[in-house]
């Protein structure tokens, strides 16, 4: 993976907390891609994704989300975000319907709280205004 | 005496690798320009990821075709900043207007939402066999506006 981001993985009972930091872009998407869709297998019922510390990230960023949340919910997988107030892209995502797919958090504690409870997904179980 | 500059003498031109691992020095020239300018934290941030698309949008156009290089034209203005990124050899085919609904996902429509989201005008232009994409971006007037504090000048 190049310099410009990378990603730490924590596992947390069944969940696997994938925290990324630095910038995301076309240059490197596909190298985070592999590592998230790695995990996903791995990750008994769900992943974390943790954006908070990324600094950019374009749509080639927005794409690999979409299609993260598509593959592990093929492989009845739960998928969450977290990406704080002030993240970049927050606003589009949401304007974008991401949250519809995916729950968006603002605090990587909820994430990790709902998905522990067993939240379902699909809208129900987070969402960005519910933190 | 004092000499009066005018904005158009401050345009700064380079030009780079049409290769994605370069798009980042591309939007950082243009940050930084901007940050001259005092555009906020905010709006500095969201040119950022539309330089970036628009640069991406001409290194996926020219993908079969001999790469030249790219070439970014940053001309700051009174109250706005222009910028124009131009790709010899290539054609841009851009005949949709992006909206909100883009599922299935087209990454390249993504891109054009996401310009047209985040600056005031996208104009995708071809003169002979260049093409570009021109960004504009024009300052919000601000209450009490200090020229001096844009927090993106401490970056």
């Amino acid at each position: 993976m190049n310099t410009l981001a990378t990603v730490e993985i924590q596992r947390h009972g069944d969940i696997s907390l994938a925290q990324v930091r630095g910038e995301i872009d076309t240059s490197n998407v596909r190298e985070i891609a592999a590592v998230l869709e790695a995990e996903g297998p791995r990750a008994g019922a769900s992943l974390v994704v943790d954006l908070s510390s990324v600094t950019y990230l374009n749509s080639a960023t927005v794409k690999l989300l979409f299609e993260l949340a598509e593959a592990l919910r093929g492989r009845q997988q739960q998928l969450r975000l977290v990406m704080n107030e002030t993240a970049p892209m927050r606003g589009l995502l949401l304007m974008l319907g991401f949250d519809r797919v995916v729950p968006v958090h603002t605090r990587l504690e909820d994430a990790l709280a709902e998905m522990q409870a067993g939240a379902t997904v699909g809208g129900e179980g987070g969402d960005a205004d519910a933190d | 005496m004092r000499t009066q500059i005018e904005p158009a003498a401050d345009s700064i031109d380079f030009r780079f690798p049409a290769k994605a691992e370069y798009v980042s020095v591309a939007r950082l020239a243009a940050a930084a320009v901007a940050a001259r300018q005092a555009f906020t934290y905010d709006e500095i941030e969201d040119l950022k990821i539309a330089v970036s698309e628009a640069c991406n949008a001409l290194i996926a156009a020219s993908k079969t075709l001999r790469r030249s290089p790219l070439r970014l034209h940053l001309v700051p203005e009174n109250d706005a900043l222009v910028i124009r990124v131009e790709a010899p050899g290539t054609r841009l085919e851009f005949n949709v207007r992006a909206n909100g609904d883009l599922r299935p996902l087209d990454e390249r429509l993504l891109g054009i939402f996401l310009m047209q989201s985040l600056v005031d005008e996208v104009d995708i232009r071809h003169t002979g066999d260049l093409a570009s994409i021109v960004l504009r971006l024009a300052k919000r007037r601000r209450e009490g506006f200090n020229a001096g504090s844009s927090p993106a000048e401490q970056d």
